[in-house]
């Protein structure tokens, strides 16, 4: 990126560092170094700084991901590591590839993407990972249920339902968008975004007494189960 | 999309840059599978798919940062000297290497998250261009704030000539 300036500034002179300057920027910081002391010294001082930042880095004791390879089944569960389980819970659980175990992350992709050794054992590939027009998950719901989009949406509209049943599930319905669940301590939230048009049915079981929907931009709603079996929001702006 | 191929390239230096970032073993491979995750689920369009998972996996740790109301909490300086990975070298040189693993931690931890997140992209190869689409900035603004933080790390790190080895 060229300007106008006629002096380099730092922003500049670290793209000159990282060769990532343009002919015109490099021409422009060789010459103001040769012509000017403080120019210099300052691209000197940012080289060094800098070599010895990455050096100092590299210094640092990452440790080996281990997680990554081998997952410890007796981690306690946490609100990040729950998400995770059950996102590759639902993967594994609409690929058909059976009851959810606890495999080696790599193990996992392989298996999700349908190319792990079944190819070599002839067994039929598993379908791979195109995209998914609806996603249903299944969780625990706490008494007090509290349902969070994270964004207002272009569209689309949440239902929350109550039937009999002994967990609750969330389902998604989407054109090819990346809105997703999270499910949280109190509740479940929407990953979506304010371009989405996605609809969303929440069923929860009778336990649930209570429930809180909550959209940005809107009052936020309170309101018993009780005489309440099925509640339609619009959630488009 | 050849997902186990992209897991195989790329999720060493995706931890890697996330544990710098959050100073969390945990954290940091909490966030790569995520990213795999969103891969698997809806693989991107995106051209350049190292850069779209580094993006999603770095927006996952904002997203957890923000809900929680915290910044991110980098490891303290007696974390930072734990030994992990090969066996321990003699006394002497293991306390130096932990004193400059501590000094690192805290440069780190002087740093915003932005100016974090830039200078850790760099270091694992991005370019401007490619952190500014990850941070929604420009290039103009990834160089200075690359600058800011060599600047700040070097207020708390000897790197204008003291060897840090």
């Amino acid at each position: 990126m060229m300007t106008e300036r006629s002096t380099p500034d730092d922003a500049m002179l670290v793209r000159y560092i990282d060769k990532q300057a343009s002919d015109e920027e490099r021409a422009l910081v060789d010459a103001a170094a040769q012509a000017d002391v403080t120019i210099a010294a300052r691209l000197a001082q940012l080289q060094r700084r800098s070599r010895a930042a990455s050096t100092a880095l590299r210094s640092e004791d990452v440790p080996t991901p281990a997680s990554l390879h081998s997952f410890d089944t007796n981690r306690p569960p946490t609100a990040e590591g729950s998400r995770t389980w059950l996102r590759a819970a639902i993967l594994l659980g609409g690929l058909g590839l059976g009851a959810f175990a606890v495999p080696p992350v790599r193990a996992w992709i392989l298996d999700v993407a349908g190319i792990a050794d079944r190819q070599e054992t002839g067994e039929a590939p598993v379908p791979g990972p195109v995209p998914i027009d609806t996603v249903a998950i299944f969780f625990d719901a706490p008494p007090e249920f509290l349902i969070e989009l994270e964004e207002a949406q272009r569209n689309g509209q949440l239902i929350v339902r109550v039937a009999d049943v002994e967990q609750a599930s969330a389902e998604l319905r989407t054109a090819g968008g990346t809105e997703s669940f999270f499910v949280i301590p109190e509740g479940i939230q929407i990953v979506n975004g304010d371009v989405s048009t996605a609809e969303y049915e929440i069923t929860l079981p009778r336990s649930v007494r209570d429930v809180r929907v909550r959209i940005p931009g809107v009052e936020e709603v309170i309101y018993t189960t009780a005489g309440n079996e099925r509640r339609v929001f619009p959630i488009g702006r | 999309m050849d997902v186990a191929k992209l897991y195989d390239e790329h999720h060493a230096a995706l931890f890697r840059y996330l544990f710098r970032l959050t100073g969390d073993g945990d954290l940091a491979a909490d966030a790569v599978q995520e990213a795999f995750a969103r891969m698997l689920a809806r693989p991107p369009r995106d051209e350049n798919p190292k850069a779209w998972l580094f993006t999603v996996a770095t927006n996952h740790i904002r997203k957890l940062a923000n809900r929680t109301k915290r910044r991110l909490t980098l490891l303290s300086a007696d974390r930072a000297t734990r030994q992990v990975g090969d066996a321990p070298p003699a006394p002497d040189a293991a306390a130096h290497a932990g004193q400059v693993r501590a000094a690192v931690r805290v440069a780190l931890d002087a740093l915003s998250d932005r100016e974090r997140t830039v200078l850790l992209m760099r270091e694992e190869g991005f370019a401007h261009r490619e952190i500014a689409d990850a941070i929604g900035t420009t290039t103009g603004s990834v160089g200075t704030m690359i600058a800011r933080a060599l600047d700040k790390l070097a207020e708390r790190l000897p790197l204008d000539g003291e060897d840090m080895s």
